[in-house]
């Protein structure tokens, strides 16, 4: 029997509370799906849309590959944690998987994923976790698309390996009910794969199978037929023949003729052809239709199986090939390439802005390698989960101190040039302007650094997706240069200029979301 | 006057190391000095885009090659 858990708390209580938060599963993956990892791809890239059905199948689908992966995960911990369980009172001798996944639960065990030793159980909640965030907003990109293929196809392996073990054991002893679940389960993942594969083959496979497999109507099949028969079988339908006589009864009406085989002589004339047959002997009349049906029947039945065929090797070939999903991935990534050069292509057609000689002048100037601050931005991001969190704000400083020297430019540098002796500089002792500027400038860039390390740690430690973390830390870094250069220019004289920059640091700002302007505050 | 980021030179560099074809790279780097703040600032988002794209594809193609079972 297992023991109270040692909380003080009653069995129901605990039981009540483990409901709770099964209900909202609070897992470190999780928060990590939460974000928008894959902005540009919802921006630019091809998605499938689902269907509300499919869409139902496939959460359940990885639902139960996620329940399969939590067991897993909870069994394992459960195991390497047995002194700790023991200590607490916990039975650590139970198999039962409902007290194992309660224990790890009360536990927070979850929260050891981070562990290096659990990397493993991680990564594949992590992913099938990502493919049912997607399945959940009804719509999926290409990769999930592929691994979702390759996952419910060996789930259907699986299901089909455990259909053969029920079937071969002897009549008497199979469980029906079993067989139709499983039937029933295999039939579905049939179904979503087929439409997957449509998604990332780009076609519709059963149309074309269909098509390279023409069918004739049951009705011209069992007409066509029907006459082959009666033209040729048994002796005493010798007789039996049939013409159409068109220029009699116009071009379009057919007439069916019933004449003797040896004289020729007209029996009777009628208006199907199945009036015709009805004069015929009632037995064999029957026993052609049941043969022609069953030839449909097997007709059909063939033509259905190698469709299945066809459809089945297509799906193995997608659900299985990493090459095959490596290859359609690179051309799905290569479609958005090009929507991007499309767009980077315009800006070179747009007429150039309006611009004096001077201004073209300022955009000559220091360089910044944005490749290596992006590769060291990459790193960092790499390591972020890794590191120590001080030894993390201490690699976070030195870079912000490297990155912020090298981006912002020297005064000398963004006064433009010949412009310097200006009534507004004129008018003040240029050692005092210096100074003032040299100090300004100094308290200006110890601050930027400030704010970005803070703002580094803050979303290093919030685990955002390294696009998003990137994309606020360019931000953040413009409308400081703006800010900057905004000072200098003004100082320099230059109102009107200094009045656009404040425009365009407005408007750099106004693009913050709610969350952001939140943060910062 | 422009920040660092936006000068000639940044975006000619930045540009280049994108993975861009070689045609649509030779005729922007020929039409940078051309450009003006609003255009350039648009190019440096593209660019960026490019990377993350880049990296994202790096990333997904990591991901099938450890996740896919044949």
């Amino acid at each position: 029997m297992e023991k109270e858990p040692p909380s003080g708390e009653t069995r129901e209580e605990v039981e009540t509370k483990t409901q709770e938060k099964e209900k909202v599963p609070e897992m470190p993956w999780e928060r990590e799906i939460r974000l928008e990892r894959k902005r540009l791809l919802e921006e630019y890239g091809e998605k499938m849309p689902l269907d509300e059905e499919t869409r139902e199948k496939i959460e359940r689908f990885l639902r139960e590959e996620m329940d399969k992966a939590n067991i897993d995960f909870a069994k394992e911990w459960f195991k390497e944690n047995r002194d700790l369980l023991a200590s607490k009172g916990y039975n650590v001798a139970s198999k039962d998987e409902s007290y194992i996944l309660r224990v790890a639960n009360e536990m927070n065990a979850w929260e050891s994923l981070s562990e290096e030793k659990y990397s493993d159980f991680k990564e594949r909640l992590d992913e099938v976790g990502i493919c049912l965030y997607e399945t959940k907003r009804r719509e999926i990109f290409i990769d999930s698309a592929h691994l979702i293929l390759n996952r419910i196809y060996h789930q259907r392996e699986e299901l089909e390996s455990q259909l053969q073990k029920e079937k071969k054991k002897p009549p008497e002893s199979q469980d029906q009910i079993k067989i139709e679940s499983l039937q029933n389960q295999i039939k579905e993942r049939n179904e979503v794969m087929e439409k997957l594969v449509n998604f990332l083959s780009g076609r519709n496979i059963r149309e074309e199978a269909e098509k390279k497999r023409p069918l004739e109507s049951k009705e011209n099949f069992t007409q066509r037929r029907f006459e082959e028969e009666f033209r040729s079988i048994t002796s005493y339908l010798d007789y039996l023949g049939w013409s159409r006589d068109r220029e009699k009864r116009g071009f379009l009406k057919k007439v069916w003729v019933l004449r003797e085989r040896d004289s020729g002589k007209l029996i009777g004339e009628f208006k199907t052809f199945e009036e015709t047959i009805d004069f015929l002997d009632n037995e064999a009349k029957k026993k052609a239709k049941e043969k022609v049906e069953k030839e449909w029947e097997e007709l059909k039945q063939k033509r259905e199986k190698e469709i299945q065929e066809e459809i089945e090797g297509e799906i193995k070939k997608y659900a299985t090939s990493p090459e095959k999903a490596i290859e359609g991935i690179k051309e799905a990534y290569k479609k958005i390439r090009e929507r991007l050069e499309k767009e980077a292509l315009k800006l070179a057609k747009a007429p150039p802005e309006e611009k004096g000689k001077e201004r073209v002048e300022t955009f000559e100037g220091r360089e910044v390698d944005i490749y290596d601050l992006l590769e060291r931005f990459s790193k960092l991001h790499e390591r972020a989960e890794r590191l120590e969190y001080e030894k993390l704000t201490q690699e976070i400083e030195k870079l912000v101190g490297e990155i912020a020297q090298k981006v912002f430019p020297q005064e000398r540098e963004i006064l433009p040039e010949g412009k310097k002796e200006t009534k507004a500089e004129e008018a003040k002792p240029k050692e005092v302007i210096s100074e003032r500027k040299e100090s300004e400038r100094e308290k200006f860039l110890e601050k930027a650094k400030k704010e970005i390390k803070e703002k580094l740690e803050k979303w290093f430690k919030e685990h955002l997706s390294f696009e998003k973390f990137i994309t606020l830390f360019f931000k953040l870094l413009f409308l400081w240069q703006w800010k900057l250069i905004a000072v200098v220019v003004g100082e320099a004289g230059f109102k009107k200029e200094a009045g656009e920059i404040e425009k365009r640091i407005a408007k750099i700002e106004a693009k913050k979301s709610p969350k952001e302007k939140k943060g910062e505050e | 006057m422009i920040p660092t980021f936006l000068t000639n030179q940044t975006l000619k560099n930045f540009l280049l190391k994108s993975n861009f074809s070689q045609k649509t790279k030779e005729i922007l780097v020929s039409k940078i000095p051309e450009m003006g703040i609003n255009e350039r600032e648009k190019l440096f988002e593209i660019l960026l885009k490019s990377y993350f794209l880049e990296k994202e594809e790096k990333d997904t193609l990591l991901k099938i090659k450890k996740f896919f079972k044949p």
